[in-house]
């Protein structure tokens, strides 16, 4: 079968009118009657000036970066539409839909949609399920609704590329300890959860190695391929089932009297590699995660996450492997004071192929310092500033016959209001 | 108890045993107030806007309140049956006009006393001569207090 079958089989376009219909539904009921459903809308307008000799991967290009050179003047940072609230008592819906306006697939696309349920605690064990497709409780950053950044525009590289290829579609069960409920300063949570249609999982990092942005790619849309192999097969589509195979991932959060917080996790998609009758073949990705975030005085936020893993491969003529280890990580302070927000980031990003690059040798290794501004006017109106300067290696350039080392650096501002 | 800024407000709240006690919702997003507290175990639906019907807290004790969805927000009803109580103020001062000549036991407590504090309970002697006077001392620092989270669009993945 191949991947455009998948968005005709019954259901997928069906889940996308009842998603519409909810969301309609609620915008066009009594006000009396939705006191408890929350609908967030936002327009986020950007103005945008980039120097730098790629092409975006938006494009199909090998830059690191959303927008390139040739998208100077105004864009379309998001367009966002978040409906969350509850069903009966413990039950609660939130549905996030998104457009980018870059030429994906839908104009409007699903990033999460998923059904909480969250039992009132009977003791310290509070118990939490989710079911649907959401966003494993990796990033430290991406914090506000529409898994933004609180931070920044763009997320660190380690949250971009959870944005761009990550989504638990299945189910997720976690229990709290709820240490402040028994006189103890913190809190202790277990997660784990068990999903599918993540196959293709570690494919972009493959080809274009880690960037920084903060376009999330929605459920139903897709990305140019930077590497077109076969004429028929143009695109990056991330959320498939190809193997029939479940992964999983487990994690384990501390939070110290909410100013501390130390988060882990290890995932796996237990990928089946060896089916290589697919289109988009199945990648064999796993990594461990850790982040801590730290509230000091004066509104001052230190974070840092740190990623290590690899995803392993094989091309579709079935012949050989490649196995690519990656790591990356970030270290964060931000200060909020009365309505302005300074950030500071540094990130550092490494791919390196250990074996097989029959076709070209996946290797990036890259500094990137983000440096942000935000103002937020009232509760709908914010402006947001940001720098992104990223520089480094890619060696992957090469067999497109460009200089694998480059510097980009990306300036925007961001108009953005919110109801 | 209000909840403000994803905050109980009043963070602690003393009230006589028997007190019904209305909790409001001033934040623009909903909340889902529960706790299951020996002496109050209760539930408040997810809601915003128009608060529930008052909860009385009939027995004595200390009863934590929780967020279902919030959990970093909480907050005490400190449920009594002593004859005086109140809450001290900015300077750490409670004073109380409505006690006569004779004994009495005087407990000092605060969520944000550090776990091993030693007992705060002491004893005052008033006459009808002159006011009683009562000082007690912290031998450790206090616990920090919960900040007010104002950014209503944080959700927290």
């Amino acid at each position: 079968m191949n991947s455009i079958d998948v968005f005709k089989r019954p259901g997928v376009r069906d889940i996308l009118a009842v998603a519409a219909a909810i969301g309609a539904s609620i915008i066009a009921a009594p006000a009396g009657a939705v006191d408890e459903h929350e609908v967030v809308l936002q327009a986020d307008l950007r103005g945008v000036a980039v120097d730098s000799p790629l092409a975006s991967f938006t494009e199909g290009g090998l830059g690191l970066l959303r927008f390139d050179a040739a998208n100077d003047g105004a864009q379309v940072g998001r367009v966002l539409l978040d409906v969350s609230g509850p069903i009966g008592e413990t039950f609660r819906y939130t549905l996030t839909t998104s457009g980018t306006d870059d030429g994906d697939r839908h104009a409007l696309d699903v990033t999460e949609a998923y059904l909480d349920w969250r039992p009132y605690p009977t003791n310290a064990w509070r118990w939490r399920a989710r079911v649907g497709a959401f966003y494993a409780p990796i990033s430290l950053e991406n914090r506000a609704i529409g898994w933004q950044s609180v931070y920044s525009l763009s997320p660190s590289a380690i949250n971009t590329w959870i944005g761009e290829e990550a989504r638990t579609i299945g189910a997720e069960i976690a229990t709290t300890w709820l240490g402040a409920h028994s006189d103890h300063d913190f809190d202790v949570t277990l997660v784990g959860a068990a999903y599918r249609w993540n196959d293709p999982f570690g494919v972009l990092l493959f080809q274009r190695g880690w960037g920084i942005h903060d376009r999330q790619s929605p459920l139903f849309g897709e990305l140019p391929r930077m590497f077109v192999r076969d004429p028929d097969n143009r695109t990056l589509e991330f959320f498939h089932e190809i193997d029939d195979r479940t992964g999983y991932y487990v994690g384990a959060e501390i939070k110290w009297t909410n100013d501390w917080l130390v988060r882990a996790l290890h995932y796996d998609n237990l990928g089946d590699v060896m089916d290589a009758s697919a289109k988009e073949p199945t990648w064999r990705t796993r990594f461990d995660a850790l982040g801590a975030r730290i509230e000091l005085p004066h509104d001052v936020t230190l974070l840092t996450q740190g990623m290590l893993g690899d995803t392993e491969g094989v091309p579709r003529n079935g012949r050989g492997m490649f196995l690519v280890e990656f790591w990356a990580y970030y270290a964060l302070v931000s200060q909020r004071y009365g309505q302005h927000r300074y950030t500071a980031r540094f990130d550092r990003m490494y791919t390196d192929t250990e074996r097989g690059a029959q076709f070209f040798e996946s290797a990036q290794n890259a500094r990137a310092w983000t440096l942000a501004y935000q103002f937020d006017l009232n509760e709908h109106w914010q402006f947001a500033l940001e720098a992104v300067r990223i520089e480094g290696s890619l060696a992957q350039r090469a067999d497109l016959g460009l200089a694998p080392h480059a510097t980009e650096r990306q300036l925007q501002l961001a108009v953005r209001w919110t109801r | 108890m209000d909840q403000i800024d994803q905050r109980f407000v009043p963070f602690v709240l003393p009230v006589r045993t028997g007190t019904a006690v209305t909790f409001p919702n001033s934040d623009s997003i909903a909340h889902q107030v529960y706790s299951f507290s020996p002496s109050k175990r209760f539930e408040l639906g997810l809601y915003r806007g128009r608060p529930y019907p008052p909860v009385v807290f009939d027995k004595p004790g200390i009863v934590v309140l929780g967020c279902n969805i919030h959990d970093k927000m909480i907050g005490y009803v400190y449920v009594t049956d002593a004859p005086e109580f109140g809450k001290t103020d900015e300077q750490g001062m409670w004073r109380s006009g409505a006690l006569g000549a004779g004994h009495y036991e005087v407990e000092v407590w605060s969520p944000l006393l550090a776990r091993d504090e030693p007992s705060l309970a002491r004893a005052i002697e008033l006459t009808d001569a002159k006011p009683g006077e009562l000082e007690v001392h912290l031998t450790r620092a206090l616990r920090p207090e919960p900040r007010p989270q104002r950014d209503a669009k944080i959700r927290d993945y």
